[in-house]
């Protein structure tokens, strides 16, 4: 081991030596299900906005993304669009979201489901389709913190044993925290990679172009296809498509729809715009134009998707490698605690729940669950699938369509289980046959099966609202909105659902046995 | 105040789909993909990509600022009914 690697194990070290002692000194005993999985509805504006922030930007930010800006140029800054856009949902959706929550003791998407379109078989079919489409990026982070962890050493610490080695300490602290200690850790990783990050990389966009007009000055002259989304690589109509479906995706994901349940009010949530679109933006430009230019660098290795290693090598040296390393794991880590905490959350109360519907049955299966879900992810990342990024990015497409009955049965009163299952059921059927057969959609030119499916699935939803109307219990679920406001205040009394509603399905969750009153409210 | 916040929420939902429309729809697309003319340094591609990046950054600023506002206004009016009932 030469110094260089010394130099840049040293820096990882202390980096995660500093998230273990934060995890440890807010760390709050995890035993019950509130606590474990949405952190108690306590946390502050800063947390949940930094830990979305981490959440967020994946490990494959500085992997694929990186690679995909050296390679198609502006495109790949369809990120940065859908970053912020995604946000505009996550504000729209703050409000219903976070009272119904509050409300009916609800932790996971799947949960609103149930309570708006009250039906068992529905909700489980769908929880199974996001779990499998999330795990699925679970097993790509966990090949990317691999990939990160061998590169940026130059191969010293080999892919798996970097992969294991931080993967299980990521693990073990989600297990032992629940979603505080993952949304606690993304709070340092993501300060972390939001402010030093962003120097860094400005800092290596300087020193390998000169600044940011010099690189595009170079790209103009050497590769200025890079500057357009080229239309002869159909980039124009692929980047509609990954707009939409990022956009609205992105609240389809257990780890970032959870973020909208823990903070202490509706406001909380929404305050987080103050800063997080203008991260968005610093933390992507930067990163994004540090590998447009990249191909023009000579020695620039020919796999662009650890070209950011190369260069922070190359321009920075041990110490700026050692950054970038940690931003990197740092933004892998963050996902994976925040993911394998959602998803056995999930499952834990949205499928095992429904067999087994005590609070401490669910707190179990979902602490057994996330060590279950973390090994295995570890285990299948050591095979070698070539195709598993084209796989987990072509479930995008299926799991995209959550988003209709999701956000539409928040504010469209007339939204119904028939046009949920109808709607969600042709939209997955075409996303999954475009992937399988992609002749069937070639007369789109260019438009991807899921915003097709998607196109279909708002249709089909709208319809059937349109012809069998509401549900009647759907009023009193609507009425609850206008007892809250923004800071999450209870105005009223018992709300009037509690006596009319004829609850016909049984809720996959434990029974609610007391309910907030004006007292209690903050 | 159930008013001014529906016309709020109105407003911007036109904004977003305006900029969001210019930022992905096709013929739109097709008018600003262009590296000519540069508009402050920057090529007219890239130079919209930030622009639209900005425009919805500051949309969601402007939202939460003037939301806040009537949130403001409207717990006043809810505190002084509560405590004309006590």
């Amino acid at each position: 081991m030469n110094s260089d690697t010394l130099i840049i194990l040293s820096i990882m070290a202390a980096f995660y030596l500093l998230n273990v002692y934060a995890i440890k000194r807010w760390h709050i005993p995890q035993d019950s299900v509130e606590e474990y999985g949405v952190g108690g509805r306590s946390m502050g504006w800063i947390t949940v906005a930094f830990s979305h922030i981490g959440g967020w930007f994946v490990g494959a930010t500085y992997t694929g993304w990186y690679a995909f800006s050296a390679d198609l140029g502006i495109f790949a800054q369809y990120l940065v669009i859908y970053s912020i856009a995604s946000l505009f949902i996550m504000y729209i959706m703050a409000k219903p979201v976070w009272c119904w929550g509050k409300e009916f003791n609800l932790e996971t998407q799947a949960d609103i489901i149930q309570l708006r379109y009250r039906n068992t078989s529905y909700t489980t079919v769908l929880t199974i389709l996001i779990a499998l489409v999330a795990s699925a990026w679970l097993v790509v982070e966990m090949v990317t913190l691999g990939y990160i962890v061998s590169s940026a050493t130059d191969g010293v610490v080999p892919f798996n044993a970097g992969m294991f080695l931080i993967g299980s300490g990521v693990i073990i602290y989600s297990v032992l925290g629940g979603v505080r200690a993952a949304a606690q850790g993304a709070l340092i990783q993501g300060m972390t990679f939001a402010i030093a990050g962003s120097i860094t990389f400005y800092f290596l966009v300087v020193q390998a172009y000169g600044g940011v007009f010099p690189l595009l000055d170079l790209v103009e002259k050497t590769q200025p296809k890079l500057l357009i989304l080229d239309p002869a690589k159909q980039l124009d109509m692929v980047w509609t498509s990954a707009i939409i479906t990022g956009t609205f995706g992105a609240y389809c994901w257990p780890s970032v729809f959870s973020r909208l349940y823990m903070t202490s009010s509706p406001r909380d949530t929404k305050k987080g715009v103050l800063f997080a679109p203008l991260a968005a933006i610093v933390i992507a430009m930067v990163i994004l134009w540090l590998g447009l230019g990249s191909r023009m660098v000579p020695g620039f290795p020919a796999d662009a998707q650890g070209g950011v290693f190369w260069m922070a090598r190359h321009f920075g040296g041990p110490v700026v490698l050692g950054l970038v390393a940690v931003f990197a794991s740092a933004a892998t880590v963050a996902t994976i605690s925040a993911a394998s905490n959602a998803i056995a959350m999930l499952l834990a109360k949205n499928v095992v729940g429904v067999f087994a519907p005590s609070e401490r049955n669910i707190l179990f299966s979902a602490k057994i669950l996330t060590v279950v879900l973390g090994v295995s992810a570890m285990l299948i990342a050591t095979i070698d699938l070539p195709q598993l990024i084209t796989i987990a990015l072509g479930m995008y497409d299926c799991i995209v369509q959550v988003i209709v009955p999701l956000l539409l049965g928040l504010f469209w009163r007339r939204g119904n289980l028939i046009g949920a299952i109808t709607g969600t059921t042709a939209g997955v059927i075409i996303a999954a046959g475009s992937l399988l057969y992609p002749s069937m959609i070639e007369w789109s030119g260019g438009l991807s099966g899921g915003v097709l499916g998607l196109a279909v699935n708002v249709t089909l939803y709208v319809m059937a609202g349109w012809i069998f109307g509401k549900p009647e219990y759907v009023d009193d679920l609507f009425d609850v909105l206008d007892k809250y406001d923004e800071d999450g205040t209870k105005w009223s009394g018992p709300a009037p659902y509690l006596s009319s509603v004829n609850v016909s399905a049984p809720l996959p969750y434990p029974a609610i046995t007391s309910k907030p009153k004006l007292s209690d409210a903050r | 105040m159930k008013k001014q916040r529906g016309r709020l929420q109105f407003v911007f939902l036109v904004y977003f789909g305006i900029v969001l429309g210019l930022t992905i729809f096709p013929p739109a697309v097709r008018q600003w993909n262009q590296i000519h003319p540069h508009i402050f340094g920057l090529p007219l591609a890239q130079f919209c990509i930030l622009l639209f990046a900005i425009m919805l950054s500051a949309g969601l600023i402007l939202w939460y600022i003037l939301e806040g506002q009537i949130d403001a206004k409207e717990a006043e009016e809810r505190a002084r009914s509560q405590s004309r009932e006590l």
